[in-house]
């Protein structure tokens, strides 16, 4: 028995053996390097590979290709890249452990891959070694952002900004205004940085475009967001986050034909659960159910099987929304919830335990979400509802109305079910 | 045999092969990576192609590879049923129904004119990837019937499925032995083993390879042209066969290597008998005790022999015949954690006990010779499950009592108790081969290996008779290394039969 | 035998893999929907390429000083119709010290309005009519005009701006023959305005005046050739967007005067070029003006000072530096890494044709550098008594353009320079034609007469290997050549696109001679 173990490993040589020296299966290492299975046709890939076979032991070549992999990887929307460049980091900083080129892409690449406390750690060393870089406050800026630590982010930001105006520190300074409730303020940072950016970096520009896009729908500009998505998908066509973003405008709009053509077309290329779970709602006002199951089906899988743990408030938000797994949601976002303090977390959170019938605890995380009074329809509606059930009639019709009336169709579902509690009975206090 | 009927036994034939694969692979590699997700990111889509210029047409391998996502999202229209599985029709059904439209998009040009392209042989498959979600593996195997002009033909091969797909796309012309490629786009090795291996941890982008150009000729090359070439720039070597020929191609076995490998079972088979079980002491003794002769020994080995060999063959044509039956993939998971869970209690109990005896060397020392057997009975149990029929072989015990005087025909029966359970070992080696398309080389290597444990039997048998009363019995097993090995290989047994469990959920 | 290692390697991972199984992790398997925003972005609008500053050469110009200032680098004409603006929210600016003490004494400043005719995209990018003819600036097919105005800020009478023109039109980029026809004629040529103090001034697309062989020189580890030809212009083909303005000498002395000679007080000028882009408070709870003050991204006076002696950790520092802050550059100029790079791979690697070739460099201090790039080279140096890049009264290291105005513009020049024994070339000021990369080549292992020691071969005879640009310059304002049009096939040697921040550090060369990783 003892030898058996043993005994498949070198039967497996044998078949490996016979096997392997058939044309069939020649596995060609194009490269003298390890690492490189085939020749890339992207020159700069080119140059990057070559510059590791010529200086394998410097971490130079890595740190270059590193770079390329994650913008290609923003580029495409193929994630599996990312993965690429972390190996590429990997390397050079196997190499070189204090090489600043390998430390930022390691720090912004720990963010990329959701591992925000990282990433700030990463960060705060950085900024140690290298105070006025401002790449640096960029990867602080995000981590803090995404932790909650909203007046560190403001503070890295600022920094930053003050460092280096740029598109990069614009795009984040727009982004934490939006946080802070500045709808105007925020656009007029995106428009700033859309113009700023590279006009040979297709996938820059449009994505600030994208942004812009994206704050004008939650401020309820379906039309001017359609036009900036046009003008992003014209500029690079096909560009799966403004494809996203039309479908949404034009399901906002009512025009659900529309929105599935384009939510569909999103599927074909780079699925995202906030986009497959929209498509499951228009399916269902198009009175298609069987497809709004599968689309539902396909976010389940996803978001169950495939994510991980700490990095599903999509799932925790889409049970509570329709009264399913009413616990376990719970329990996701509150998993979620003592990993991050951000506003959406929490609104997460809150909304789970609201619909879990703690509505006491929900109403002081839900009042965390509100905290930097960002305008943000569904964190109003959760609020509003939790008012609701609390008593708090007049709190609760605030929030409620100010939610439909800044984006009246955040949710293609939740929206109405807002409109209803507006006109419903109040409850007696 | 209707072309349908033919079509579902390949396929048929096509998944259980697979499957063996995913079995044995469950719990040899279990540790690969494509065991757990698709390596090329889980909403990929992947496209091989591989073409082959012959003498009377183009063949063309396509292999389509859905990772997880897409799978899933093809889900729906494959489960015609809904009940949640895809059961062997509906995946021929939903094959049916997309092959038309998919090969539409394989655009094949000779000499600037369009060749239709016709389906020679096609299967699907779905293997298991990450969170249990499935993947889906397409292959056809096509041909494009053209009628080659001297001196040059030039071809001109596109494929135009999923566009916008992230995703593998790799090309590949294959020369054959009598037939020039030349000036060719595409390069005549490939990276993936038809989207089988991705290379791991590569630093290169994903292959994006959507069309393909040459020329081949079947007389000599034209002046100034450019040999087909590998990706590491050599010269692309002739592919033996002509796929339309033999569509199953198996890669050549240099006679070294088989050679080589025939002793390496031999060896291995010789090795395998010193290991507990297989009654050496008892066979031993028996000769010993009843005052065999040299003809006696060697008449033990070969019983032993032919049995084993039987043995193994009958297991593996049943495991074969089996998965006709089963679909193994409704089958497979509960196998895996079932097997799994046996292997883990297994290697648990004897971890525990061989622990104990190690700690109590001295004194358990004798009682260590009744342990082989309990573990010749464990041993034939565990890679058994995996095939669905270890309850045929469970309770089938040996008959280690000796005798009191030889007879040929006690010999034969304690030679055939002694074979009778086949290794698993050796069932391995049979079902790798067959997985490899390599029958009749594994046959040979079973083979082998069965004359190799009969060796030993028979030397230990001689052994015992010239030896006489110099060689005790446990002696064998005095040496610290068979009492520390068995030890470490029940630890690594438990930890065999957790990752079986692991993935089969 | 691969096949086996990795199958081996598998299962030995397998087997340690056991214990961890249970705490399997992934990573976020589909891109979020919160994508971050992108960490290094090329600020190509205010990426300042080359500054060019000499005594104008044109028939009866001599009274003048043209100077050019190019940004937005690499456009590639074949990229599709795309017009190449400038940003409105960079300001770009040309700065002349004419005392000595870092600070600018007469600025340049130039402004650019989109004049928005479809006011609903924010880039603009798609608004040519691809249907229509741009005949001249005025035509309405040019449907995204950008106008812009020049200010001229003078030290001496106070800081205000005073306002030398506005409403000036940048020509359209030169998309096709198709699009824009004699494109020259048409619209080049009439987008030179005369200034009221007699000078001229142009902005809009040119041809790349530089040429290099950036695989032979800066492309990672790959010195190519030594030759003086043989070399590819890796810039060929490419486009750049060019400010260019020609201004009366005394507008720029310090005396307001023409100097009476190459040595008087007045002669010797700082000429650099800058842009800048405006900070913004984050968050400002009266949300009223949340413009924040300008901040120089971008400076540029020496060409390749970024490459040759400014190290990778201090090129963002440097970019936001004035010049009076220039003092903690200098000991990377006294001791560069450069030229102990270059002798090491011609050592090592060799050329181009493998050829390996030994190198000697001077020692640091490399006095020679900091003058040409710092100080000024003083008068008698090994130049004789009328020649001089010092200005007069000088307080310390300021990296600039040294521009001698009262030398004037020679009949025979040479694109080396003054090491082509030419007074009027780099490094007094620079010429379009100059070959800066081979002269700065041969200056940085000391092939000059600066260090007689080191003037010998190899280290005089070094170059990239292309000695002038792929286009004729104009010998006319604005001297760079017309822009290449749309049609132009792609440029197959496109150069590289990353960031500082993404390009890595270059590995560096130890005492012994050894390559090293940066520490």
């Amino acid at each position: 028995m003892k030898v058996r173990t043993f005994l498949i490993i070198l039967l497996l040589c044998i078949a490996a053996l016979g096997f392997g020296c058939g044309t069939r299966s020649e596995m060609v290492r194009a490269s003298p390097s390890d690492n490189i299975a085939a020749a890339d046709t992207d020159p700069l890939m080119q140059k990057a590979q070559s510059l590791i076979e010529k200086s394998p032991d410097l971490p130079i070549g890595y740190t270059q290709l590193a770079a390329l992999f994650a913008k290609r990887a923003r580029e495409t929307g193929d994630f599996d890249l990312n993965s690429k460049a972390e190996t590429a980091v990997g390397r050079a900083l196997e190499l070189d452990p204090a090489d600043i080129t390998a430390r930022k892409l390691q720090a912004s690449l720990s963010l990329t891959f959701h591992r925000f406390s990282k990433g700030l750690e990463l960060g705060t060393k950085l900024q140690k070694d290298f105070p006025n870089d401002p790449f640096v406050y960029g990867v602080l800026t995000d981590a803090n952002a995404e932790l909650g630590n909203y007046d560190q982010a403001v503070e890295a930001a600022q920094k930053m900004v003050d460092l280096k105006p740029s598109t990069a520190s614009y795009a984040r300074v727009a982004h934490l205004r939006s946080l802070y409730g500045d709808h105007n303020g925020a656009v007029e940072m995106f428009k700033t940085a859309a113009r700023a950016a590279d006009p040979l970096d297709k996938e820059a520009q449009s994505w600030c475009l994208v942004q812009l896009g994206d704050e004008l729908w939650k401020g309820g500009n379906y039309a001017d967001a359609e036009k900036v998505y046009d003008e992003a998908l014209d500029n690079l066509p096909n560009f799966y986050l403004a494809l996203a973003g039309k479908g949404r405008v034009r399901a906002a709009q009512g025009d659900l034909a529309g929105a599935e053509k384009y939510l569909s077309d999103v599927q074909l290329r780079v699925p995202n659960p906030d986009a497959i779970l929209l498509l499951a709602q228009v399916y269902k006002l198009l009175g298609n159910d069987l497809k709004a199951n599968e689309q539902v089906k396909l976010f389940e899988a996803i978001e169950e099987k495939l994510s991980v743990i700490g990095d599903q408030k999509a799932l925790a938000l889409f049970r509570a929304d329709n009264d399913l797994k009413l616990p376990e949601a719970l329990a996701i976002a509150e998993q979620e919830y003592i990993l991050r303090k951000d506003i959406y977390t929490a609104d997460v959170y809150a909304w789970c335990l609201f619909k879990n019938g703690r509505v006491e605890e929900a109403k002081k995380v839900i009042d965390e979400a509100l905290r930097l009074k960002t305008r943000d329809a569904r964190i109003m509606y959760h609020a509003g509802m939790i008012d609701k059930a609390l008593g708090n009639n007049k709190s609760s019709r605030d929030h409620l109305t100010a939610a439909i009336k800044l984006n009246p169709a955040f949710d293609l579902i939740q929206a109405s079910k807002a409109r209803m509690a507006l006109d419903g009975p109040a409850k007696s206090e | 045999m209707a072309p349908q009927k033919a079509n579902r036994k390949q396929a048929k034939a096509h998944a259980m092969k697979f499957n063996l694969i995913v079995i044995t692979n469950a719990i040899i590699l279990f540790a690969a990576a494509g065991v757990f997700a698709h390596p090329l990111g889980n909403f990929s889509v992947n496209q091989y192609s591989k073409l082959e210029a012959g003498k009377t047409g183009i063949a063309i391998r396509q292999v389509l590879d859905l990772a997880e996502i897409p799978t899933f999202q093809e889900t729906p229209s494959i489960d015609a049923d809904k009940d949640g599985t895809l059961s062997d029709g509906e995946l021929r059904a939903y094959l049916a129904r997309i092959s038309p439209a998919y090969l539409a998009n394989l655009k094949l040009w000779m000499n600037g004119a369009e060749r239709p392209i016709r389906v020679v042989k096609d299967a699907i498959l779905i293997n298991v990837g990450a969170g249990g979600l499935q993947t889906l593996r397409i292959e056809w195997d096509l041909a494009a019937d053209v009628e080659p002009r001297d001196p040059e033909n030039k071809i001109n091969f596109r494929n135009d499925n999923y566009p916008e797909r992230i995703g593998w796309r790799e090309i590949v012309v294959n020369r054959v032995a009598g037939v020039e490629v030349f000036n060719s786009s595409a390069f005549g090795s490939g990276v993936t083993d038809e989207l089988n291996a991705y290379p791991q941890e590569s630093l290169s982008s994903p292959l994006d390879e959507r069309a393909a150009e040459f020329s081949f000729a079947l007389g000599s090359l034209p002046v100034g042209a450019k040999l087909l070439r590998n990706r590491d720039g050599h010269a692309a070597p002739a592919v033996q066969q002509d796929r339309l020929a033999a569509l199953i191609s198996v890669p050549k076995i240099t006679p070294l290597i088989a050679l080589f490998g025939l002793l390496f079972a031999f060896g291995l088979g010789a090795a395998h008998a010193m290991s507990p079980g297989h009654g050496k002491t008892v066979v031993g003794a028996y000769l010993v005790g009843s005052k065999g002769t040299p003809a006696h020994a060697i008449f033990l080995g070969l019983t032993v022999t032919v049995t084993h060999t039987l043995g193994v063959f009958a297991l593996g044509i049943i495991t074969l015949l089996a998965s006709n039956y089963i679909l193994p993939e409704t089958l497979m998971p509960f196998l895996s954690f079932f097997s799994g869970l046996i292997v883990l209690y297994i290697g648990l109990t004897m971890f525990k006990t061989r622990l104990l005896a190690l700690l109590g060397a001295a004194e358990h020392h004798h009682r260590s010779h009744i342990a082989p057997d309990h573990e010749h009975d464990l041993h034939d149990h565990v890679p058994h499950s995996h095939d669905g029929h270890s309850h045929t072989h469970g309770g089938t015990t040996h008959t280690h009592v000796p005798p009191e005087n030889i007879t040929w025909k006690s010999l034969l029966a304690l030679g055939v108790s002694g074979g009778l359970l086949p290794c698993p070992s050796a069932l391995v080696l049979m079902l790798s081969a067959v997985n490899l398309n390599r029958v009749g080389y594994g046959l040979v290597l079973t083979l082998a290996f069965s004359f190799g444990l009969a060796a030993t039997l028979t030397c230990v048998g001689l052994l015992f008779l010239y030896g006489g009363k110099l060689f005790d019995g446990s002696g064998l097993k005095q040496n610290p290394i068979f009492r520390v090995v068995p030890v470490v290989s029940a630890f690594v047994i438990a930890c065999l039969g957790a990752v079986i469990c692991y993935n089969s959920i | 035998m691969k096949k086996i290692k990795n199958t081996l390697r598998n299962i030995a991972g397998g087997l340690t893999a056991v214990s961890m199984i249970l705490t399997l992790s992934g990573v976020p398997v589909l891109a979020s929907s919160h994508a971050e925003a992108p960490m290094t972005s090329m600020d190509r609008y205010a990426d300042n390429t080359d500054v060019y500053a000499f005594r104008s050469t044109e028939a009866g110009r001599s009274g003048f000083v043209t100077i050019i200032s190019n940004f937005i680098p690499f456009q590639d004409p074949s990229g599709g119709p795309q017009f190449y603006r400038f940003d409105d929210s960079v300001l770009y600016e040309i700065k002349i010290d004419n005392t000595g003490d870092g600070v600018p004494d007469i600025t340049y400043q130039f402004q650019f309005t989109t004049q928005i005719v479809n006011p609903t995209t924010v880039l603009g990018q798609n608004a040519v009519n691809e249907n229509g003819v741009i005949s001249n600036l005025s035509d309405l097919d040019y449907n995204m005009p950008q106008t812009y105005s020049v200010r001229r800020v003078d030290r001496q009478s106070g800081r205000r701006g005073q306002l030398v023109a506005a409403g000036l039109k940048m020509p359209p980029s030169n998309v096709g023959p198709r699009v824009t026809p004699n494109y020259e004629t048409n619209l080049g040529q009439p987008a030179i305005y005369n200034l009221p103090n007699g000078g001229r001034v142009f902005c809009g697309q040119r041809d790349e005046g530089f040429f290099i062989d950036v695989g032979a020189v800066f492309d990672g580890l790959a010195f190519r050739s030594i030759a003086a030809s043989g070399g590819v212009d890796t810039l060929r083909g490419l486009n750049v967007n060019t400010i260019a303005i020609e201004v009366p000498i005394q507008d720029l002395t310090r005396s307001r005067a023409v100097p009476a000679s190459s040595t008087s007080p007045d002669a010797v000028v700082g000429i650099y070029s800058t842009a800048s882009r405006r900070a913004t408070r984050v968050i400002n709870p009266s949300q009223v003006n949340t413009e924040g003050p300008w901040r120089q991204v971008s400076r540029l006076g020496n060409p390749l000072v970024n490459e040759v002696v400014i190290p990778l950790g201090l090129k963002d520092a440097f970019n936001m530096l004035e010049p009076t802050g220039d003092a903690v550059a200098v000991p990377a100029v006294l001791d560069p890494e450069l030229p102990k790079l270059i002798k090491f791979i011609f050592g090592a690697y060799g050329d181009f044709n493998g050829n390996r070739v030994n190198i000697e460099i001077p020692p640091a201090p490399r006095n020679d550098l900091a003058q040409i790039f710092a100080l000024g080279i003083p008068v008698n140096a090994v130049t004789g008594p009328t020649y001089t890049t010092v200005i007069e009264g000088t307080n310390g290291p300021h990296e600039y353009l040294r521009l001698n105005l009262g030398i004037a513009p020679t009949a025979s020049p040479s694109r080396l320079g003054l090491l082509g024994g030419d007074v009027a070339g780099f490094p007094n000021g620079r010429r379009v034609f100059d070959d800066v990369v081979d002269i700065a080549l041969r200056a940085v292992v000391g092939g000059t007469p600066f260090t007689p020691t080191f003037n010998v071969a190899p280290n005089n005879t070094l170059g990239d290997g292309v000695s002038t640009n792929e286009q004729p310059y104009l010998t006319r304002f604005p001297y760079l050549a017309p822009p290449n049009p749309g049609n132009t096939p792609r440029p197959s040697n496109f150069p590289a696109q990353l960031t500082d921040d993404e390009k890595g550090s270059l590995p560096i060369v130890d005492l012994q001679g050894k390559l090293v990783r940066r520490r």
